[in-house]
């Protein structure tokens, strides 16, 4: 079932997991922008210490196991994001709970269009949980982003290099120019893909609100 | 299919420009035979411009259009360039495939025997696994001198590639004939070997290629031998020139830190030739370093300065050293894809 209906997610973790999500992407925004190391860290620092109340906010005891395996592959992400860092693992995990996250916010959609119709008793929960797994797809958007940036920037760095093994006044050779295209070109796609993540987090991120507001309502 | 490609290609075409203003200490080295060196290549400022039209995309049928030129103070070297690329991209089964043509035009104003046109031809296949990689190549050149001289070669090889981590080796090898406009025809084996590492954001490579070559003829102040700066700097290893051994050594490496890039590179040809007639008319050694630094601004417009000195010297001891710099920019039109959420 979609919407659990039973064990609602408490709404001041979820707050504070979307909180978490946040501060990893300023992070890795930061890290992308090349920012000075003095502001990643000041960021860094920040996302820390939203983990950390996060972390003294869970309730790992008595959650069901498989929402603690999500929970923790989404912390996972969240750190993997903060740090510029890669977690396949993690990332499948995710995979097979949340599907291709597009089709996942469209569900999100509609169960929240749905429960906005429905008795208070039955939206509450039901917005909580849109609201928790909003957040999930936020972090997992933003995780696949910060990846497409950094294939995007290696892709670049490494047609700067290949660039460079000739003398600037030379015609690279035809072999080499197919390459370096191939390199632009997959950076290119990289990059689209990034921006597409980027304004699915956004879509995400509205749902989120919507969601809240009905939750507290 | 191919006409539905080539639909798509043209249906977004792309235009970037480079302008860049400098000097060079030795611009005649390109254009002069090295029996004409007298060693007091004069310095020059330079500018230059080049635009380019490209049409398209990751997949299927792309082409490329390029006209610029080279402005010198000592105009013995300056040059007007065009040229025109064509290729496909795609793929059977889990085989890339890339066809690809090139025809490049330089017309040298003043010093118009100089003045060439170089034809190119690759077909490639590749295969890739996350931790391989096998790609065979075919490459044909044509290349003519006004009135002068000229060559065509034909090569034939194959390039392994193992990637287990951030860290990668490539070791390839390849069989080339060459035939000079006097008939002579000569033959080369080839090998390379290179040593790659890189993260998202720095790669670096060293490498070492050997050339092998036999039989052909001295090529007595042909051009397609002294091809220097300014040139093809891989045609100088187009002839076999009666034999010789080559070691070629090269290292390269790019960073980037968020709008700034920085890209250095090197390469250092030592030749032996096997006789005495080749020995007098072929490079002993040449050289080349670079070094670039751009600034990105936004997705459209990169600024950069780039620097580098490149040089050779013959059996005879003759030689010279050419050094530039110049300070540029590269635009594109319409807008590029952004390079990142944020921009530069």
């Amino acid at each position: 079932m979609l919407i659990a209906m039973a064990g609602a997610p408490d709404p001041a973790l979820v707050r504070e997991e979307g909180l978490v999500a946040d501060a990893a992407a300023a992070v890795a925004m930061a890290r992308h922008d090349g920012l000075r190391a003095s502001r990643v860290a000041e960021l860094m620092a920040t996302y820390r210490q939203e983990a950390e109340r996060l972390a003294s906010m869970q309730r790992a005891p008595d959650t069901a196991t498989e929402q603690r395996l999500h929970d923790a592959a989404l912390h996972t992400l969240t750190d993997a994001t903060a740090r510029g860092t890669e977690d396949t693992a993690a990332r499948s995990t995710v995979e097979a709970w949340l599907g291709a996250l597009p089709a996942r916010l469209d569900l999100l959609d509609q169960a929240l269009a749905a429960a906005a119709t429905s008795p208070s008793e039955l939206a509450h929960p039901i917005a909580a949980d849109v609201e928790s797994q909003a957040v999930a797809v936020i972090v997992t958007a933003i995780y696949d982003a910060t990846r497409a940036d950094e294939a995007a920037r290696s892709a670049r760095t490494r047609a700067a290099a290949l660039r460079a093994e000739s003398n600037p006044l030379d015609h690279a050779s035809l072999s080499a120019e197919v390459e370096m295209r191939g390199l632009e070109q997959a950076a290119n796609s990289a990059t689209t893909r990034a921006l597409a993540l980027r304004t699915l987090a956004a879509r995400a991120a509205a749902l989120r609100d919507a969601a809240h507001l009905l939750s507290e309502n | 299919m191919f006409l539905a490609t080539l639909a798509s290609a043209l249906a977004a075409p792309t235009v970037d420009g480079t302008l860049l203003a400098g000097a060079r200490t030795a611009p005649e080295s390109s254009v002069q035979l090295p029996s004409a060196w007298e060693g007091d290549f004069a310095p020059s400022a330079l500018v230059s411009a080049n635009v380019r039209l490209r049409l398209g995309g990751d997949q299927g049928a792309w082409a490329r259009l390029e006209l610029g030129g080279w402005g010198y103070t000592d105009l013995d070297a300056s040059v007007a360039t065009g040229g025109l690329g064509l290729g496909w991209r795609g793929t059977m089964g889990q085989t890339n495939l890339d066809l690809a043509g090139r025809y490049d035009a330089q017309v040298f104003p003043v010093l118009f025997d100089a003045s060439n046109g170089r034809a190119e031809l690759i077909g490639s296949a590749r295969r890739a696994a996350p931790t391989w990689s096998l790609t065979g190549q075919a490459t044909g050149i044509d290349r003519r001198f006004v009135g002068e001289s000229g060559f065509n070669t034909g090569e034939l090889g194959a390039v392994f590639g193992w990637s287990p981590g951030a860290c990668g080796l490539d070791v390839g090898a390849s069989a080339q004939v060459n035939a000079a406009n006097t008939g002579a025809i000569g033959l080369q084996g080839r090998t390379l070997l290179r040593l790659r590492a890189g993260a998202g954001s720095w790669h670096v490579a060293v490498e070492h290629r050997l050339i092998y070559a036999a039989d052909g003829e001295a090529e007595r102040e042909s051009r397609a031998a002294i091809t220097a700066t300014g040139d093809y700097s891989d045609d100088i290893d187009a002839l076999s020139g009666g034999g010789f051994v080559q070691n070629r050594v090269g290292v390269s490496g790019a960073f980037n830190a968020g709008p700034w890039t920085l890209s250095a590179g090197g390469f250092a040809r030592f030749r032996g030739a096997e006789t005495e007639e080749e020995a007098a008319v072929s490079f002993i050694r040449t050289w080349s370093g670079q070094a670039r630094v751009e600034r990105a601004f936004g997705d459209d417009l990169d600024v950069f300065v780039a620097g580098g000195a490149a040089g050779a010297t013959l059996a005879t001891g003759t030689g010279y050293v050419d050094t530039f710099g110049w300070l540029g920019l590269d635009v594109r039109f319409p807008s590029a894809p952004p390079r990142g959420s944020t921009g530069g």
